[in-house]
C-alpha cells in the first residue's frame, strides 16, 4: 500500500516536473520545442567494433531506457545481447582478443571504472559471460595485440597518473597495481606514452605544461630516460609511432614551418630528418595506427571543411579508394578492423548524415551497410552545405560554410551567422552539426566562418588572431557575411548573429559594430567582459596561462582601455538591436558574472532583451531538455526580430 | 605546565580577537582594520566552516553558519592579505575532516578603512567529489552590500581587491552614486 502511494507520488512529481519544463515555453514556441526533441537526440547506434579475429562485431544500441551491448556473429548472422546496461554506464570498450573485452563504465558520481568481460562461446554462439571489475579511475591506452590477455591502462589521480600492464588471466588484479609494477614509476612526468610491441614504455610526452611541450625517449633495454624535445607550446610535437625495427619516431609537428606535417624524428641526433606527409594549405591533424599498432593506417586533415584520410600503404590506399567508390563519397573511412584485416568497420558521415556504419569483407571485397546512427533524421529534409571563400579587411583569406535550407530556391532564407567558440585553435567543419541542421530544417540559412585563429590552417593563420578580439576576427566574420550577401542566396535584410563562448561574445560585438547587418544577436554562454578573464581564478592555473592570455588577448595592466573598448558590457549603449542572453549557472569557463553584467548593462533596454538562465547547466548545456528550451526560445526570438512567419518544419517529401 | 597553558590561553585570546566576526553596522573599525566581505556560493553540501589565513602571525579568521546557495559575511579584520585555507566538512563526506585549499592561492587583500571583496568562493561538495573555485562576481557582491549595508557604504569605500583591476565595479558604483546623490 505504502509502495503504491510512493509510486503515485512519484508519478505526480514527474508529471508536475514535465509540465513545468515544457511550460517554460509559450504556445508559439511549441513547434520549435517539439522539433528540437527530434533533432537533439543521442545516436541509436554507437561504438561499432570487431573482435580481433573478425568473426564477431559488437555495438552499443540505445533504448528508450538504458542501452545494451550487442554481439553479432558474422558467420551465423545471429544477434545476441551481450550486456544489458539500464543505467547507461558503458562509455567505451575494447576488444582485447576474440573473447575478451574491457569496458569503461562511468558511474553516477562521474567516476570511471574498467571491467573485464569474458565471453564463453558454444558452437559459435554466446553461451554466457563472466564479468569482473578491474580498476577504478583508469582507462585503456593500448590493447597490446602482441601480448595475449594483456592490456595497458592508465590509472589516474589528481596528483599523477600511472601506467600498468594488466594480466587479465590473473585472479589478483589489485596485486598488479603495486608500486613496483608502475611502468612510469621512474619516468619523467609525461601525460602521454608510446610503447613497443612488448608493452615497454619508450616515449613519453606532454603538451602545454608550464608553457612548454616536452618529450622523452628510453632506448631499448635501457632504464634511463633522455629529453629529446623541449620547445614553447606554440610548436607542436606529438609523437604518433615508434618504429621498433628502425627506432624512428614519427611525429606531428609544425617545427620551423607554417603547417603541421607528419615528420620523421631521429632519436640519436634529436633532429627531424624528413617529411612523410605535407598537405598544401592545411595542417595534418591526427594519425590512426593499424590494428596491430605497427604502422600508420592513415593521417587525417580537413580540406574545405571535410575530413580527409591519407592512407599510406598501397593496400590501404586501395581499400580507401574502394570505400570512396562504393559509397560515392570521400567522407568514409576505416574506424576498426580485425587483426588479419579481413573484417573492416567503416563510417560514412557528412553534413547531412551523423553516421552510417558499414561492414567491409576484404575476402569477398564486399561492402554492406550495418546501421545508421540516427535513422529518424530520414524524416527531415536537411540543409545542404557549401564552402565560401572571402577576403578580410587586411587581405587574409577566410573559409566559411554556408548551409541552405531545402526550400531556399522557393523562399530566400533569413541568415543566422554562427561564429564558433575559442577563438584560438577551434574551428567549424562541414560535418553533421545538430545545431546547424535544427535551424536549417526550420528554414534558416546558417553561415559558419572559420575566422583567423581557427585550427587546421597553419601557424601564421593562428597567430594572426593575437589580440584581435572584437577587431580583425570580427572583420573576418563580416567578410564572409558580405560574400554570402553578394551571392544573393539569402535575404540580406534578415540576418542575425548567434554563437556560444567566444561566438557569443562575437554575436554581441557584431551587433554593436554593425547593427545595419545584424538585426539581432544571441549570446549563449558568451564572454561579455574581457577583464573578468583575468580577475577570476585564472591566476590559479599558473603564470604561463596568464602569460598566454595576455599574449593572445591583451594585458589588462597596459591595455585596460582597449580591452574595455572590445568588451560588450562597456559598449552596451551602442547595442540597439534585440539581444538574447543564455547562460548556465554552473559554467566554469565563462562564469555567470558575464551574464549578470551584460544584463545590468542592458537594464535600460529591457524591451529588446530576452534572457535564459538554467542554474544547473555549465559551459555548453549538458541536458537535452535544456537544448529544447534554448532552441525553442531562440527560434521565437529570431522570428520576432526578423519578422518571420511561425515555424514550419521542412520534412522529407 | 602552567606556562604552556598560559601561552595557549594567550594565543587563543589573540586568535579570538583577530577573528572576531563583527557586525559592521554596530562595531566601528579599529585603526588599521578593514572589512572583508566573504562571499561563498555552496552547492551539494554546505561546508560547516571555512578558514582564511592571514599573512601576519595568527591573523586568521573563519566563517561558519553557511547554507546552500549564496552566503555573505562581513568581517572586521586587521588590514593585510588573507588566503582561503581550509574548508570544513561537518558531514565527514569521504572521511575528510577538511579540504586544504591554501595552495589554490585564493587570496584577498583587506584594505584599512574600506570594505574589501576579492571574489566568491564557489564550493561544490558531494559524496565523492569536492571542488573549490574562486570567481569575481563583484556585481553580485555590490548588489548585496548596497542592500545590506547602505549606511556603512556612505562612509566606507567598497573595493574589489583581486589580482587585476575591475573597471565594471567602478561603473556600478558611479551609477549608484548618480541614482542616490
Amino acid at each position: 500500500m505504502l509502495s503504491l502511494l510512493i509510486k503515485r507520488l512519484f508519478l505526480l512529481f514527474y508529471i508536475c516536473l514535465t509540465a513545468f519544463s515544457s511550460g517554460a515555453t509559450t504556445p508559439e514556441q511549441e513547434t520549435a520545442y517539439v522539433h528540437a526533441q527530434s533533432i537533439f537526440r543521442s545516436s541509436q547506434f554507437t561504438l561499432v567494433s570487431t573482435n580481433t579475429l573478425g568473426d564477431h562485431i559488437s555495438y552499443i544500441e540505445r533504448l528508450d531506457v538504458g542501452q545494451r551491448l550487442m554481439l553479432l556473429n558474422l558467420k551465423t548472422n545471429k544477434l545476441q545481447v551481450l550486456i544489458e546496461d539500464e543505467l547507461n554506464t558503458i562509455v567505451n570498450y575494447h576488444w582485447v582478443d576474440d573473447d575478451t573485452l574491457v569496458l569503461a563504465r562511468k558511474h553516477q558520481n562521474f567516476s570511471q571504472s574498467l571491467w573485464q568481460v569474458n565471453i564463453n562461446y558454444i558452437d559459435d554462439n554466446l553461451e554466457n559471460i563472466y564479468e569482473r571489475r578491474l580498476v577504478d579511475d583508469a582507462y585503456v591506452i593500448d590493447t597490446l595485440p602482441h601480448r595475449h590477455d594483456r592490456v595497458m591502462i592508465k590509472n589516474y589521480s589528481a596528483e599523477k597518473s600511472y601506467i600498468y600492464v594488466l594480466n587479465l588471466n590473473a585472479r589478483n588484479i589489485g596485486g598488479q597495481l603495486r608500486n613496483k609494477y608502475k611502468l612510469n614509476r621512474l619516468a619523467p612526468d609525461a601525460d602521454s606514452w608510446l610503447s613497443d610491441k612488448k608493452g615497454d614504455l619508450r616515449i613519453g610526452y606532454r603538451s602545454n605544461k608550464n608553457g612548454k611541450n616536452e618529450a622523452w625517449y628510453k632506448a631499448k633495454g635501457k632504464k634511463k630516460w633522455q629529453l629529446i624535445w623541449s620547445d614553447k607550446q606554440d610548436t607542436n610535437f606529438i609523437p604518433v609511432l615508434l618504429r621498433s625495427d628502425s627506432e624512428k619516431l614519427y611525429v606531428l609537428s609544425n617545427h620551423n614551418r607554417n603547417f603541421t606535417e607528419l615528420l620523421v624524428f631521429d632519436l640519436q641526433s634529436k633532429q627531424f630528418t624528413n617529411s612523410i606527409l605535407k598537405i598544401d594549405g592545411y595542417d595534418v591533424e591526427t594519425v590512426e595506427l593499424n590494428k596491430s599498432s605497427t604502422d600508420i593506417l592513415y593521417a587525417s586533415y580537413t580540406e574545405n571543411g571535410n575530413y580527409r584520410r591519407h592512407y599510406f600503404t598501397e593496400l590501404d590506399s586501395y581499400l580507401g579508394e574502394t570505400l570512396n567508390r562504393k559509397v560515392k563519397t570521400e567522407n568514409i573511412w576505416v574506424v576498426d578492423s580485425s587483426l588479419n584485416n579481413e573484417t573492416i568497420i567503416a563510417l560514412k558521415r557528412n553534413s547531412q548524415n551523423p553516421g552510417t556504419f558499414y561492414l567491409f569483407d576484404t575476402k569477398s571485397w564486399k561492402l554492406s551497410e550495418l546501421m545508421m546512427t540516427q535513422p529518424w533524421l530520414d524524416a527531415f529534409t536537411l540543409g545542404s552545405e557549401q564552402s565560401i571563400q572571402s577576403t578580410s579587411s587586411d587581405g587574409l583569406k577566410i573559409e566559411s560554410y554556408l548551409t541552405l535550407p531545402a526550400n531556399y530556391k522557393d523562399v530566400t532564407p533569413p541568415l543566422i551567422v554562427m561564429p564558433h567558440g575559442g577563438p584560438i585553435s577551434v574551428r567549424s567543419y562541414l560535418d553533421y552539426d545538430p545545431h546547424v541542421q535544427y535551424l536549417a530544417t526550420l528554414g534558416y540559412a546558417v553561415l559558419r566562418p572559420n575566422y583567423r585563429g581557427s585550427s587546421g590552417y597553419g601557424q601564421a593563420f593562428k597567430l594572426a588572431a593575437k589580440r584581435q578580439w572584437g577587431k580583425l576576427i570580427e572583420d573576418d566574420i563580416e567578410s564572409a557575411v558580405s560574400e554570402v550577401i553578394k551571392s544573393g542566396l539569402i535575404n540580406s535584410e534578415k540576418i542575425c548573429i548567434y554563437g556560444s563562448s567566444y561566438g557569443g561574445y562575437s554575436a554581441l560585438m557584431g551587433a554593436i559594430r554593425s547593427p545595419d547587418i545584424f538585426k539581432c544577436a544571441a549570446s549563449y554562454v558568451g564572454v561579455t567582459d574581457i577583464s573578468l578573464m583575468y580577475t577570476n581564478d585564472a591566476h590559479a592555473f599558473g603564470q604561463h596561462v596568464l602569460d598566454w592570455r595576455k599574449d593572445y588577448v591583451g594585458d589588462p595592466h597596459s591595455q585596460q582601455q582597449e580591452l574595455m573598448r572590445q568588451s560588450p558590457v562597456y559598449q552596451a549603449k551602442s547595442l540597439n538591436v534585440p539581444v538574447f542572453l543564455a547562460q548556465g549557472g554552473r559554467d566554469q569557463i565563462v562564469d555567470k558574472e558575464h551574464f549578470y553584467r551584460m544584463k545590468w548593462a542592458l537594464k535600460d533596454k529591457k524591451s529588446i532583451v530576452e534572457t535564459l538562465m538554467i542554474p544547473e547547466e555549465g559551459h555548453g548545456f549538458g541536458l537535452l531538455s535544456s537544448y529544447y528550451l534554448l532552441y525553442a526560445k531562440l527560434d521565437h526570438f529570431f522570428r520576432v526580430a526578423l519578422d518571420l512567419p511561425p515555424p514550419k518544419v521542412l520534412q522529407a517529401q | 605546565m602552567l606556562k604552556i597553558a598560559a601561552v595557549f590561553c594567550s594565543l587563543t585570546f589573540v586568535f579570538w580577537l583577530n577573528s572576531a566576526q563583527a557586525n559592521p553596522s554596530i562595531t566601528p573599525l579599529k585603526p588599521g582594520y578593514g572589512y572583508l566581505l566573504v562571499a561563498v556560493e555552496a552547492y551539494g553540501l554546505a561546508p560547516s566552516k571555512i578558514l582564511l589565513k592571514g599573512n601576519k602571525f595568527l591573523a586568521s579568521t573563519s566563517v561558519a553558519d553557511l547554507k546552500l546557495g549564496n552566503n555573505y559575511q562581513l568581517i572586521a579584520l586587521p588590514a593585510g592579505e588573507y588566503t582561503y585555507n581550509q574548508v570544513y566538512n561537518h558531514q565527514q563526506i569521504n572521511n575528510e575532516t577538511y579540504w586544504d585549499i591554501l595552495n589554490h592561492n585564493y587570496s584577498i587583500q583587506v584594505q584599512a578603512d574600506a570594505i574589501s571583496y576579492g571574489g566568491h568562493l564557489v564550493s561544490s561538495i558531494d559524496e565523492s567529489y569536492a571542488e573549490f573555485l574562486f570567481r569575481n562576481r563583484s556585481s553580485q557582491a555590490w548588489a548585496y552590500i548596497k542592500q545590506c549595508c547602505s549606511q556603512l557604504l556612505k562612509t566606507t569605500a567598497f573595493d574589489y581587491t583581486g589580482h587585476y583591476p575591475d573597471p565594471f565595479l567602478e561603473i556600478l558604483k558611479s551609477s549608484t552614486a548618480e541614482q542616490n546623490p
